[in-house]
C-alpha cells in the first residue's frame, strides 16, 4: 500500500479556554506531517480566546459557533473543511510527535472511514490510560476493550450490537465519508456524539478501525458543563444524551424495546446511586444533591421525548446557515464547495519551537539554532513518587533539557500503565510481569533486570513510532536500556555511576546472580553508543573492575548539576562581622562508608580549638545495616553520646529529615562536611556549594573533581580524622576563607554545575549521536 | 548450568526475545480491518431501516463468509509463527559448539504438558446442545394452554438453532484439527531444533579435533 499524503482539516471546537487552547497550537508547530490546516470552532465565549487567536494570523481559520452545543460546532468545523481528512482533537490535549503522520498511513487504506489512538491523561496525580481501542453498543455502553477484538473478548453488555469507537479527542474520518452519513448529531451537546456518529459510520457500511498507536495526551480542564477533579458537573446532559442515543440506536442494533427501556432506567438509577453516594461522602452538599436529582428528571424526558422524535423522522438532515438562517444541502454540494488547497498551519521555523509544558503551556524562552530534540531518558525511579539518586538526577535532566526547548520523555517503572506530565518531562509509567526470560528465575535480580529492560525497550519503541524519539539515555544502574542497547534500535548514551561489580566486591557478593549483573553491565557498556561518566574517577573504576576499553572518543565526562537556588535564598554572613558561634553540617547515612567514625574522632579536636563551633549531624542511622550495631551493640548516635559525653551539647543528631528541613540546615550552616571513604560523584557537596557554603571532603573517588581545593573547599585524606580536624581548623579559624571559599562555590554551580549546564553538556552529545547514527544509516541504505 | 552461564548466553536470549518481538502486526492488522468492514457492511444491510430481514439462509451463508475471512487471519497468523520458528533455528544455529545451556534446560515438551488429545477431539465433536427452559405458567385456566402455547413456539426457535449449532460445531472441529496440527508440528520442529543442535555440536568437536591434530603437527 503505497502512502499518499493526505490533507488535514484540524478541527478544534472551544469554550473559554483560551490558555489551553494557545499550549495545543503551539504544540501543533511541532507536528511531524505539515499537510494540515488548523479550524477552531470558537463557542459562546468569555474571555480572550479570539485574542489570542489573532495572533496566529491568517494561520488558524477561526468560526463561531452560537450555542455551546459541541456536535453543532464539530459540524460547523466539518462543513468548512477542506482536507480531505477532518481529524478532532479537545482544546486540552496535545498530540504527540507522529499523530497526523500515522493518521495519514492509515488512511492510506481507501476502505477507512475512521481511526483514532490511544488516550492517555497526563495530570501529575492520576495519570490513566484514558482511551483505548473503544467499542461501543447501541444501548450507549461504551467499553475500553484494551485488546484486540481478536482475543475474542466480547464484551458482557445488555446490546446485541458493538461497534469500534474512537473518543471525541482523537478521531479522524473521511470527510466525504462524515458527509455522507451527515456529520453528527447535533443532540448531544456534550457527550455520547463520539459513540453515535460511530455507529452510525458502521451501520452505513463503512470501516472504523481504532489503533494503539496515533497517541494524544489530554489534560482535561474545567468546562462549564464539569469542574475537573470534582463531582460537580452537569451530568444530567449524560443522561439525557444516553436515553436519547438507546432510544435511537438501540432498536437498529436488534435490542427490544425492552432493553431499550431497562438500559434507560439502569442509567438513570445509576446517576441517582451515585448522587446519593457523593452526598454521603460530603463531595457534594444538600442544595447541590437535590438541584443535580432535579435535573436527572429533565434529562431523562428531554432524551425521552427527543428520541421518539428522532424515530419518527429517521434522517440526519445536514444543515449549513445562511446569515443565521439553516440551509438543508448534500454532501456533494460541500464536497464541491471546499475545493479550495488549506492553508497550512505550519511556518517554516515552525520546527524549531521549543517544547511545550501540556499542564501550563509553558514554553522555555530560548531561541535554538537547531531544531529542539526529542531525548528518552529512563530511570527506574523517578520523582514524585519515589526520590532516590538516579532519579533525582535523571529529574534534573529532565529539567535541564526542558528549559533547553528539548522534548524529554522518562520511562520509569509503575505497578499500572500511565503517562504523567511532571517537571518538564512526560514520564511513561511502565508496569513489568516477569514473563520474559523464566529460564533466569533462579536469579532473581538479573531476572527482574532483564524483564524490566524488555519493557522499557518495548515503550521505547512506542515512543519511537509515536512521539519520534531521536536518543535513548540510560544509567549504567539497573541497566533499564540493556535490551534497548543490544537491539540497537536507537542509539543509546550510558550515564555511568558506581559499577555494580565495585558493589558486588565492597560487600563481598560472590554468587552467580551477582556475577551475571556485573556481565550484563559489561555487555550494556560495550553495547553502548555512547558513555557519560560523572567523573574521572567513576571511569577509572568501570574501567578496571570491567576490563573494557574505553578510548578517548566513546566518552564524554559530564558532571552533575543542580538547580540554582535563588539569590534571596543565600545568606552569607557579613564578611568583617562572623557570627560567634560557627555551624558544620554533615549530611548522610551514619554508616561507615561515609566517613561518620572519622568526623566523630575529629570533632573532639576541633572543638579543642574552636570551642563555639556546633556540629549538626543529619542522616538516618544505618548502623544495623553496615554492621556497627552487631559490632559495637551501640547505634551511630549512642556511640558517640557514650564515648564524649561531655561533648553532647555541641553536637546535635537529627535523623532523617524532609527535603524542606535539609534546605534549611544547608541555608543555615557555616561549613559543610562530608569525609566518605567514596563518592562517585558527591551530590551534596553541590547542594551545599549552591548555598554559598565551603564544603571538605576526602582525596577519594570523583571528590577532588567536584571540590576544588582551596578554591571551594579543602580536601582531607580519606580514613584520617586528624587530616580532617585540620581541615575543619583551617577553615573554622579563618571566617575570611569561609566567606569567600562560599561565594565560589556559588559561582561554581551557576557556571559549571548547574541543571542547564550539565543538561547543555547531554545535548550536545545527544546531537553528535544522533549525527552518527544517520551517518551509519545512509551508509547502510547505500549499500 | 550454573557455571557455564555467561553473558553471552542471555545475550543470545535478549536477541531471541527480540525476535519474537519483531513479528509485524502489519499484515495482521489489515486483515482484521478487511473483516471489520464486510461486517460493518453486513451490517448495513441487515440492519438498514425500511429494510426487510434477509432470509435465514443468506445470514447464514454471510456468517459462513465471516469464519471463512477469520480462518484465513488465523493462517497467516501461523505462518507468521512457523517464520518466527525459523528465525529461531537459524538463532540457534549461530550458537557456538556447546549446546545452549539455557535450552537444555528447558524441558522438553512432554505430551502430558498438553492437554489430553483425545479429550481435547471428544470436546470438539460434542455437539452443541441447547436445553428448553420455560418457567412454568402461573395464571389459572389458560395457564396450561400458554405453558402448550410456549414449548411449540421454543421447539420451532430449538430447532433452528440446534441446526446452526450444528454448522458452529464443525466449524469449531475445524479450529480444533488445525491447533492440534500446529502442537504436532511445534513438537515436530523442536525435535529437530535439539538434533540439530546435537550435530552441530558433534560436528564443531570434530573440528577442534582437527584442528589440534594439525597444531600438533
Amino acid at each position: 500500500m503505497s502512502i499518499v499524503e493526505h490533507t488535514f482539516s484540524l478541527i478544534i471546537n472551544t469554550i473559554d479556554r483560551a490558555a489551553s487552547l494557545r499550549t495545543l497550537l503551539n504544540a501543533l508547530e511541532q507536528q511531524s506531517y505539515p499537510h494540515f490546516e488548523v479550524i477552531v470552532v470558537v463557542g459562546p465565549t468569555h474571555d480572550d480566546t479570539l485574542e489570542m487567536l489573532a495572533e496566529f494570523g491568517p494561520r488558524v481559520r477561526v468560526l463561531h459557533c452560537p450555542s455551546a452545543n459541541l456536535s453543532q460546532s464539530r459540524n460547523i468545523g466539518l462543513r468548512a473543511a477542506r482536507g480531505e481528512i477532518v481529524a478532532y482533537i479537545d482544546d486540552d490535549a496535545i498530540p504527540c510527535y507522529h499523530w497526523l503522520a500515522q493518521l495519514n498511513q492509515l488512511f492510506a487504506n481507501p476502505h477507512l472511514a475512521g481511526t483514532g489512538g490511544k488516550v492517555y491523561r497526563i495530570n501529575a496525580e492520576t495519570p490513566l490510560i484514558q482511551h483505548h481501542l473503544g467499542i461501543a453498543s447501541g444501548l450507549a455502553e461504551q467499553l475500553d476493550a484494551r485488546a484486540s477484538w481478536l482475543d475474542g473478548i466480547v464484551p458482557n453488555g445488555l446490546s446485541y450490537q458493538w461497534v469500534a469507537r474512537m473518543m471525541g479527542t482523537n478521531m479522524a474520518y473521511r470527510r466525504r465519508d462524515l458527509l455522507e452519513v451527515g456529520g453528527f448529531d447535533e443532540f448531544y451537546q456534550w457527550v455520547y456524539d463520539d459513540s453515535d456518529i460511530a455507529l452510525r459510520l458502521a451501520n452505513a457500511g463503512k470501516l472504523l478501525h481504532p489503533v494503539r498507536e496515533a497517541v494524544v495526551y489530554h489534560a482535561p480542564a474545567s468546562s462549564r458543563n464539569r469542574q475537573v477533579n470534582t463531582a460537580v458537573g452537569n451530568w444530567w446532559i449524560q443522561t439525557k444524551a444516553a436515553v436519547y442515543f438507546s432510544i435511537k440506536n438501540g432498536p437498529l442494533g436488534g435490542n427490544s424495546w425492552r432493553d431499550v427501556a431497562l438500559r434507560c432506567l439502569h442509567l438513570w438509577h445509576g446517576h441517582l446511586l451515585w448522587y446519593g453516594h457523593l452526598r454521603r461522602n460530603k463531595k457534594i452538599g444538600i442544595w447541590q444533591y437535590s438541584k443535580m436529582s432535579l435535573q436527572e428528571i429533565g434529562g431523562v424526558w428531554s432524551g425521552l421525548i427527543q428520541g421518539l422524535r428522532y424515530k419518527s423522522q429517521q434522517k440526519q438532515p445536514l444543515v449549513t446557515y445562511d446569515n443565521g438562517h439553516p440551509l438543508i444541502v448534500t454532501p456533494e454540494q460541500l464536497m464541491n464547495n471546499s475545493n479550495e488547497p488549506i492553508q497550512p498551519f505550519q511556518q517554516a521555523d515552525s520546527a524549531m519551537r521549543p517544547a511545550v509544558d501540556p499542564l501550563n503551556g509553558r514554553s522555555p524562552l530560548v531561541t535554538l539554532p537547531e531544531p529542539p530534540l526529542r531525548i528518552c531518558l529512563m530511570s527506574m525511579a523517578y520523582p514524585p513518587h519515589q526520590y532516590e539518586g538516579v532519579g533525582r538526577l535523571t529529574n534534573l535532566m529532565a529539567k535541564g533539557l526542558f528549559e533547553l526547548g528539548h522534548t524529554v520523555h522518562v520511562i520509569t517503572r509503575s505497578k499500572q500503565e500511565g503517562v504523567s506530565f511532571y517537571d518538564g518531562a512526560f514520564v511513561h509509567q511502565v508496569p513489568v510481569r516477569q514473563e520474559r526470560y523464566i529460564a533466569y528465575r533462579p536469579y532473581p535480580r538479573l531476572h527482574s533486570v532483564l524483564n524490566y529492560s524488555h519493557a522499557v525497550y518495548e515503550r521505547v519503541k512506542q515512543l519511537i513510532l509515536n512521539d519520534g524519539i531521536q536518543v535513548a539515555d540510560t544509567p549504567l544502574w539497573q541497566m533499564d536500556g540493556l535490551v534497548t542497547a543490544v537491539s540497537n534500535t536507537i542509539p543509546t548514551l550510558v550515564r555511568l555511576v558506581t559499577a555494580a561489580k565495585q558493589i558486588a566486591d565492597l560487600q563481598v557478593e560472590q554468587d552467580t546472580d551477582a556475577r551475571l549483573l556485573g556481565e550484563m553491565e559489561r555487555t550494556l557498556i560495550e553495547r553502548a553508543h555512547h558513555i557519560a561518566p560523572n567523573t574521572r574517577a567513576t571511569l577509572e573504576n568501570v574501567r578496571q573492575a570491567y576490563q573494557v576499553e574505553l578510548p578517548d572518543g566513546r566518552f564524554t565526562l559530564i558532571p552533575y548539576g543542580i538547580v540554582p537556588v535563588p539569590e534571596e535564598a543565600i545568606r552569607p554572613f557579613a564578611r568583617h562581622n562572623p557570627p560567634q558561634t560557627f555551624t558544620v553540617l554533615y549530611v548522610g547515612r551514619l554508616e561507615k562508608r561515609k566517613g561518620i567514625l572519622d568526623l566523630f574522632a575529629a570533632i573532639p579536636r576541633v572543638l579543642q580549638k574552636v570551642p563555639h563551633a556546633r556540629f549538626i549531624i543529619v542522616g538516618a542511622d544505618n548502623s544495623e545495616q553496615d554492621g556497627f550495631l552487631r559490632q559495637k551493640g551501640v547505634r551511630y548516635p549512642q556511640y558517640f553520646q557514650q564515648k564524649y559525653p561531655q561533648l553532647t551539647p555541641y553536637v546535635q543528631f537529627t535523623g532523617a529529615v524532609s527535603e524542606e528541613e535539609l534546605q534549611a540546615y544547608y541555608q543555615s550552616c557555616d561549613l559543610f562536611v562530608a569525609p566518605s571513604l567514596y563518592e562517585s560523584f558527591g551530590l551534596i557537596y553541590l547542594e551545599a556549594m549552591n548555598y554559598a557554603k565551603p564544603v571538605i571532603g576526602c582525596r577519594a573517588g570523583g571528590i577532588p573533581e567536584v571540590i576544588d581545593e582551596g578554591v571551594t573547599g579543602l580536601l582531607a585524606e580519606p580514613g584520617t580524622p586528624a587530616s580532617l580536624a585540620e581541615s575543619i581548623l583551617t577553615l573554622l579559624q579563618s571566617p575570611v576563607k569561609l566567606y569567600e571559599m562560599g561565594l565560589a562555590g556559588r559561582e561554581q554551580i551557576i557556571h559549571r554545575f548547574s541543571h542547564v549546564q550539565m543538561a547543555r553538556n547531554f545535548a550536545a552529545v545527544y546531537r553528535r549521536m544522533i549525527a552518527a547514527w544517520e551517518r551509519e544509516s545512509e551508509a547502510q541504505h547505500g549499500l | 548450568m550454573t557455571q557455564s552461564l555467561s553473558a553471552a548466553d542471555i545475550l543470545r536470549d535478549i536477541e531471541f526475545e527480540l525476535v519474537q518481538g519483531a513479528l509485524t502486526r502489519d499484515d495482521l492488522g489489515q486483515g482484521i480491518q478487511a473483516v471489520r468492514l464486510y461486517q460493518n457492511r453486513l451490517r448495513h444491510k441487515v440492519f438498514q431501516s425500511g429494510r426487510e430481514m434477509p432470509p435465514l439462509r443468506e445470514l447464514i451463508a454471510r456468517q459462513f463468509q465471516l469464519n471463512d475471512m477469520l480462518i484465513t487471519l488465523l493462517q497467516e497468523t501461523a505462518a507468521a509463527m512457523q517464520e518466527t520458528q525459523l528465525r529461531q533455528k537459524r538463532l540457534a544455529q549461530w550458537q557456538p559448539a556447546s549446546a545452549h545451556p539455557l535450552t537444555a534446560a528447558i524441558p522438553f515438551p512432554n505430551e502430558d504438558n498438553w492437554r489430553d488429545e483425545a479429550e481435547l477431539q471428544a470436546a470438539l465433536n460434542e455437539p452443541l446442545t441447547i436445553k428448553m427452559e420455560i418457567r412454568p405458567g402461573r395464571l389459572p385456566l389458560i395457564g396450561t394452554w400458554i405453558q402448550r402455547l410456549k414449548h411449540e413456539v421454543h421447539s420451532l426457535v430449538l430447532f433452528y438453532l440446534r441446526k446452526l449449532g450444528d454448522k458452529q460445531a464443525a466449524i469449531n472441529q475445524i479450529y480444533g484439527q488445525w491447533a492440534l496440527y500446529f502442537h504436532t508440528l511445534h513438537q515436530q520442529q523442536q525435535r529437530e531444533i535439539h538434533q540439530l543442535q546435537a550435530q552441530l555440536a558433534e560436528l564443531q568437536a570434530q573440528l577442534n579435533q582437527q584442528k589440534s591434530n594439525s597444531e600438533q603437527r
